[in-house]
């Protein structure tokens, strides 16, 4: 069920109904649990097994490590985290394994090639592990955890609820339960912060539905043999529309999520803070897909040793959490050399700025701003084609078609892309030049944006789309 | 400003754009708007027909392949295309079978039956809730979309661009270059299109999605004829449109149906991507199944 459909209007409104009639106020977690269920069932409902699998783990991992002997807390915590790994490995990688290595052997490929990819997969075995790690340390550190505090009737539904919350089901933002869980607690219509959620949702929706949806139609063309018969300048200009459109489309879906769980008075963290401003490739990873790398560095690069064992283990592990973070976005080779490359721009930024120091002015942070920009835009192609011979055929066109005749319809297709680049770059730019009276302004001009993001989701949405991240 | 008012503001201020601006356009409708691509292009098209031109008594439907006709005047009565770039003859027959409309000929292009509808595609437009706001909101047509008004006001600038930017690259001096590539390029897309062509379509899902769409039509006394386009030679002789072809055939026994077979394919250019007609070209195929139709419908001229 997609964010922009109707279907899931109606089961928001629904939702709330329930959620907030009075009588059944006791049961407001069983009602968001029902909602999630059908929610994913919509979608998939053979595969809501597999989604009720992950919770009856999580569930049963967890209260062992919350009222199970000390002894047992570390193997089992250990055995829960191996097994979230393990189901997200046996249906998003099989595939891949089975094309890889035992394509057109038999009935194993064959069967392995035939493995069906849950939706969210990537995402609610990800909220499993920080359940277990987060209830493991804090029973370890302080003796008490999240679910203390519960019967086990009550820790069953808190563990669905959190696993299962439909706005960050599918696709994040990823939460710690130790965020989550204490926001669990009876909630009323009048807290319902409105103005936050409005915000969120116009410009979530505007992101979807005006940027992404209508990019998608421009940036189609990126796809082998199509792109051969582009100019440069045409590749050029899809290039960084498609930087542009998985930016919506992601933030986009963020903002929804997050506006549509304050409907339901819960918080969920901010998944990106302008990342296109970024002047360095760390700079990047702190504003793009913040849930994903808070999880990355809290469960796994510290967990290696994060940068406290000299140099050449902090550039491997640098090296190791980019290739996992890229392999985990998706089951094909290319999403490793995505991470792998920027693992390799993070070492080789971390090498050369203990070394080199570059003078902090606006010229060059703006070439710093473009550089980066620049590099992250063309690996998203890796995004785009994940077959590498037509990556190479792309760059191949980019270097070739420069003389290529530029059309009217071209120029026309250069003009809409522009056209819906615009409001992004803009969106990026007040930031950067975020100013007292730029500050002032904007809130001033705030009824006008949201007033025109909403005029321009009303008369000029593209055609409806899934979203990119809900491959993932 | 107080947060509370952002929100009753906010949509103060959307609804006096969208009444400002839907007064502006509607009072200035464009006679030819500019698409921003060819999917936008094909709810265009579509609207064109559920709002405007549902009196027309032939419509064409078809792929990209029948978009590229031309020149309606050139048919024997009042036509209208609702030919689909990148979809295919049956995204045409739900728009005309939701729009209970009532042509007297529908011309069905038969080359990509093997595609079939986009419920995406037909559903917005004919959802009765969104089809009436369209009717009397202009500005939320595909015609009225503000990025479509602002390419279509660009274009002159654009086109006067253009004279000025050919000098900048020097075409004329990468001429032979240019060609070598394209060729390139037409052997690429070529090579796809006659793998493609080369496997027989499944004409039980064709004749499951055509019969039921036909049996509705036919019920409203439309009279089918269904045509070849002409495309590469090397298409035009595939295993893919001979077993449509044979398919078709056979149900013209029960249907009140015609065939037009394609033209000698040779006659006819196609473009850089290896089976679309070129403008010209298309418009001497436009010229050809006029007349195959005319004879069609008065068999004595």
């Amino acid at each position: 069920m997609l964010f922009t459909s109707y279907n899931f209007v109606l089961l928001v409104i629904g939702t709330m109904l329930l959620f907030y009639t009075p009588c059944l106020r006791k049961l407001q977690s069983i009602i968001l649990i029902a909602s999630s269920f059908l929610f994913y069932t919509y979608a998939q409902p053979v595969l809501l097994s597999v989604l009720i699998i992950s919770i009856i783990l999580n569930i049963f991992s967890s209260l062992v490590i919350v009222s199970g002997r000390g002894k047992y807390r570390l193997p089992v915590a250990a055995g829960g985290v191996a097994a979230n790994i393990g189901l997200l490995a046996f249906f998003k990688y099989s595939p891949l394994f089975g094309e890889t290595f035992l394509y057109d052997t038999g009935p194993i490929g064959n069967f392995l090639l035939t493995i069906p990819l849950p939706l969210g997969i990537s995402f609610f075995t990800f909220q499993g592990v920080t359940l277990l790690v987060d209830t493991l340390r804090s029973k370890e550190k302080t003796g008490t955890s999240i679910l203390d505090r519960n019967s086990f009737f009550e820790n069953v539904i808190v563990v669905t609820h959190y696993i299962s919350f439909f706005p960050k089901l599918v696709a994040g933002p990823i939460i710690n339960s130790r965020d989550f869980i204490p926001q669990i607690k009876s909630k009323f219509f009048k807290d319902i912060d409105w103005d936050y959620c409005f915000r969120a949702l116009t410009m979530g929706y505007f992101l979807k539905m005006v940027i992404a949806d209508n990019l998608k139609d421009q940036t189609v063309w990126i796809q082998y043999p199509y792109f051969m018969a582009k100019s440069t300048y045409m590749l050029l200009a899809m290039v960084f529309s498609y930087s542009i459109q998985i930016f919506s489309d992601f933030a986009g879906y963020s903002l929804i999520a997050i506006g549509i769980a304050g409907l339901f008075g819960y918080t969920l963290p901010k998944n990106f803070n302008f990342p296109y401003i970024s002047k360095s490739f760390s700079e990047f990873w702190t504003r793009w897909h913040i849930s994903l790398s808070q999880f990355l560095k809290e469960y796994l690069y510290f967990p290696l040793g994060g940068n406290r064992k000299g140099k050449i283990r902090t550039y491997l592990n640098l090296m190791i959490v980019m290739l996992l973070g890229g392999f985990w976005h998706g089951a094909a080779w290319s999403y490793l050399v995505w991470g792998g490359l920027h693992g390799f721009a993070l070492v080789v930024e971390r090498f050369f700025s203990q070394r080199i120091s570059i003078a902090d002015n606006v010229t060059n942070r703006c070439l710093r701003i473009i550089g980066v920009f620049t590099f992250v835009s063309f690996a998203w192609l890796l995004f785009k084609l994940p077959d590498f011979s037509h990556v190479t055929a792309f760059m191949t066109a980019l270097f070739n078609n420069t003389q290529k005749e530029i059309k009217s319809d071209d120029f026309t297709q250069l003009l809409a892309m522009f056209f819906y680049c615009l409001p992004v770059f803009l969106y990026h730019l007040q930031y950067l030049f975020r100013t007292e009276f730029v500050q002032e302004s904007r809130l001033k001009l705030m009824p006008i944006a949201y007033g025109g993001m909403l005029f321009f989701i009303l008369t000029n949405s593209g055609t409806t789309s899934s979203f990119i991240y809900f491959q993932f | 400003m107080k947060n509370k008012n952002l929100l009753l503001y906010s949509f103060l201020v959307f609804f006096v754009f969208l009444l400002t601006y839907n007064f502006f356009i509607d009072s200035h409708r464009f006679a030819r708007t500019i698409s921003e691509n060819q999917w936008a292009d094909n709810r265009k098209r579509a609207e064109q027909y559920l709002y405007d031109k549902n009196d027309s008594e032939i419509v064409i439907v078809g792929s990209s392949l029948a978009r590229m006709l031309w020149n309606y005047k050139i048919f024997p009565r009042k036509t209208f295309n609702i030919a689909m770039s990148g979809q295919s003859a049956f995204d045409g027959l739900k728009i005309l079978i939701g729009s209970d409309a009532h042509p007297e000929i529908v011309m069905i292009e038969v080359n990509h039956l093997e595609r079939s509808d986009r419920k995406s595609f037909w559903g917005p437009l004919l959802n009765p809730l969104l089809f009436n706001v369209k009717k009397y909101i202009y500005a939320m047509r595909e015609d009225g979309r503000p990025v479509t008004i602002f390419l279509t006001l660009a274009k002159p600038f654009v086109d006067n661009m253009l004279k000025y930017i050919p000098k900048m690259i020097s075409i004329a001096h990468a001429a032979p270059v240019q060609i070598k590539l394209e060729s390139k390029v037409v052997n690429q897309f070529l090579e796809r299109e006659i793998q493609f062509h080369a496997i027989k379509p499944d004409t039980k899902k064709i004749m499951e999605r055509l019969l039921p769409a036909l049996d509705v039509l036919s019920s409203r006394d439309v009279k089918f004829v269904f045509f070849e386009m002409a495309t590469h030679p090397e298409l035009c002789k595939s295993p893919h449109l001979l077993t449509i072809r044979e398919s078709i055939e056979g149900i013209c026994l029960k249907y009140d149906c015609e065939y037009i077979l394609a033209d000698d394919c040779n006659k006819y250019p196609v473009k850089l991507d290896g089976h679309h007609l070129t403008q010209k070209s298309a418009g001497q195929y436009s010229i050809y199944l006029a007349n195959k139709l005319k004879k069609i419908i008065n068999p004595n001229t």
